[in-house]
């Protein structure tokens, strides 16, 4: 990545000189780049694969409210869900993806699970972005001490036992209700959020420092230089528009992981609180029951799949689209 | 270098003349080379311009020819203040500017601008034309109709200013080169340095800028400084030419005489390499120098164009012997005719024949 996104390599259409009278309707990037995306198809599904689940996160309660008619927690059925052992019963018309072992509703657990997959992996990967970009962007284009400094900030927590760390903290912060850092980082999805953000902005950082330092040193800028714009303008409206497809690439790549990244969490019970349905969670209390009831497995499992092979698809076609001449 | 540098060449070389524009007093840039991560020290440093001296008058063009790493466009970074010198001075319109910050140095960016050499380079990929060309007005706060001014400008250049909202991967070379000097001429600046603005471009292209750059000057009355090692672009634009070789300036002179009478060997070696479609010459007078550019990071003692001067292996009269003056010391730029200027202790003559000694 370390080539910049220099322009599109497209061949330009028609003929261009300056004298021409007749009007060759000129392509923007945007223009051209939806050209290119129209085209990748696998992309294109994995770009409906997201629709349809944003979708579905968004409307869980009017879907869970209108097709199943219970909520997430909901365990009047729960006598004629589990056996007289209390082992849940499988897929069936009322429970199209089966009960957990509590007698809830799978499919409504899942939709509203992948709320909260959704709603942990954006936030946390928008605030990994912002920490990302203004870091990188500072560390390359400043460089120096300072970019000493932030480039071995970024080694260093790159080099953390990731997961370790995370449950480090999370059980830190999770023994009381007061959580940690007198009190600024409360148990809960804030907790989830944070951890997942302290843990995935350097790989943004790294990207846009490697990224900053090659456009610092093309000609436009000395130009814009050479006019006496001051540092702000050169990195706000010079550095900054030829970052934004590196930046949607691999925020749309780590989306995938922070996904997975909370999954993993809730499986070890740190992430989410005990009632919010959560896709990790769900395999968790699904691998003690794996051999009698699989589909609790499935289901969670299934839409776990799903959304980040959906999401990397996506970031590749993008990449594809917005950066065609990086080699793979 | 400059230990052994002549007393206040300034004074007697073509440094100082009344009424110049610019003024380049003594300039010198190193870059330091370091190793380390953390602790870093400088094992060396590299000497891109060495106590250069030389004026820019109102109105005229200066070429500043050299081979590639001689210093040519850090020179120009230097007077355009995108690198600090090291030492030395620079004066417009007899003001000193080379420690002036940025705020002060802002309403002399109006006067003095600078036309890039990559026209794939210096235009910024995400911007439209009518952004990139405008931004001389943002910066400065020009008040007016930007629209209207930058679609002048784009006229006046050669750009159809229908193409206002276009990105400049529409574009060829030789158009994306018209934008940039569209942006250097946005604020109808005094001086234009141009660093190489044509070599990343085809002939017949070539020829267009130029005469563009040639129609402007006549128009606005423009000063440049055109950078090139293109020999017959610098003749064919340049009223003054000065040569560099290794970080300094070597030889200056009115073009038409520096081209009919080199006094500097190096000058003469490097107007024989021209390749001429209708040559009245042998090829075998060519003066054919032998090694490679001595590195910035150690220049040679002396004379920096000693260990490879044929002149200087004549006055020996060995192929292995240079004269001690050479190679010890610094020969100042002295005026070895009328407004012609060398740095060289044995001048070549007029019609002196060096390829003999090159080939001995």
């Amino acid at each position: 990545m370390s080539q910049a996104i220099e322009d599109f390599g497209l061949p330009v259409q028609g003929p261009i000189s300056g004298q021409d009278t007749e009007q060759v309707e000129g392509r923007t990037p945007r223009q051209l780049f939806w050209l290119r995306f129209r085209q990748d198809k696998v992309a294109f599904v994995g770009l409906a694969v997201i629709l349809l689940l944003t979708l579905t996160a968004i409307f869980a309660p009017v879907i869970a409210d209108k097709v199943a008619h219970r909520g997430p927690n909901d365990q009047t059925l729960a006598r004629e869900m589990t056996d007289e052992f209390g082992l849940p019963k499988g897929p069936n018309e009322t429970y199209i993806f089966g009960a957990d072992k509590a007698g809830r509703d799978l499919f409504v657990r899942v939709i509203y699970g992948a709320r909260t997959s959704l709603l942990v992996a954006i936030v946390a990967t928008g605030i990994s972005v912002v920490i990302g970009v203004t870091l990188g962007m500072i560390a390359g284009f400043i460089g120096g001490k300072i970019d000493t400094i932030i480039s071995r900030l970024i080694d260093v927590i790159l080099s953390l036992p990731l997961l370790l760390f995370a449950i480090g903290i999370a059980a830190a912060c999770s023994t009381s209700k007061e959580g940690c850092l007198g009190g600024r980082i409360k148990p809960g999805l804030g907790l989830v959020v944070f951890i997942i953000a302290a843990f995935s902005w350097p790989y943004i950082a790294r990207i846009v420092r490697g990224n900053t330092l090659s456009i610092r040193e093309k000609e436009f800028i000395e130009a814009s230089r050479s006019l006496g714009a001051r540092n702000s303008r050169i990195m706000f409206r010079e550095v900054l528009p030829n970052l934004v497809a590196p930046i949607i690439i691999y925020a749309t790549l780590i989306i995938p992981n922070n996904i997975i990244f909370e999954a993993a969490l809730s499986f070890l019970g740190l992430g989410v609180p005990q009632k919010t349905p959560s896709w990790g969670r769900m395999l968790s209390d699904a691998s003690r029951l794996l051999e009698v009831a699989p589909w609790m497995m499935i289901f969670p499992a299934l839409f776990l799949v799903l959304t980040t092979l959906a999401f990397n698809l996506l970031g590749d076609g993008l990449r594809d689209a917005l950066d065609p001449r990086a080699g793979r | 270098m400059s230990q052994i540098a002549p007393t206040e060449p300034a004074s007697s070389g073509p440094g100082r003349r009344d009424g110049a524009l610019i003024e380049v007093r003594n300039l010198s840039k190193h870059f330091p080379v370091t190793e380390g991560i953390i602790f870093r020290k400088e094992v060396a440093r590299v000497q891109a311009v060495a106590d250069v001296s030389f004026t820019l008058m109102p109105g005229e063009t200066l070429g500043l020819v050299g081979e590639s790493g001689c210093g040519k466009s850090t020179t120009a970074r230097l007077i355009t203040k995108l690198l600090p010198a090291s030492s030395g001075q620079i004066f417009f319109e007899g003001r000193d500017i080379t420690k002036l910050s940025r705020r002060d140095m802002l309403p002399l960016r109006r006067e003095i601008q600078m036309i890039f050499q990559d026209p794939y380079s210096s235009v910024n990929p995400k911007q439209t034309v009518g952004q990139i060309i405008g931004a001389p007005f943002d910066i400065h706060k020009i008040p007016g109709d930007q629209k209207k001014q930058v679609r002048e400008l784009m006229d006046r250049v050669g750009l159809n200013p229908e193409h206002y909202n276009r990105y400049p991967h529409e574009f060829s070379g030789g158009q994306r080169q018209r934008i940039g000097v569209a942006r250097a001429l946005a604020l109808r600046p005094k001086v234009i340095i141009c660093d190489e603005p044509v070599s990343a471009l085809d002939v017949s292209i070539q020829a267009q800028i130029l005469n563009l750059l040639e129609d402007l000057q006549d128009e606005f009355k423009l000063t440049y400084l055109f950078i090139s090692h293109d020999l017959g672009v610098v003749r064919h634009i340049s009223d003054r030419i000065a040569v560099m070789y290794l970080g300094h300036v070597v030889e200056v002179a009115q073009a038409d005489e520096l081209y009919e009478d080199p006094k500097h060997p190096y000058t003469a070696a490097l107007l024989s390499a021209v390749p001429k479609a209708y040559s009245d010459t042998d090829a075998r007078e060519r003066v054919v120098l032998t090694g490679d550019v001595p590195s910035p990071m150690d220049p040679p003692s002396g004379c920096p164009f000693h260990p490879r001067c044929p002149k200087a292996r004549i006055v020996a009269g060995s192929k292995d012997k240079v004269p001690d003056n050479c190679r010890d010391v610094m020969p100042p730029l002295g005026e070895v005719a009328s407004n012609h200027y060398a740095a060289c202790w044995y001048p070549v003559d007029v019609g002196e024949k060096l390829h003999r000694a090159a080939h001995a």
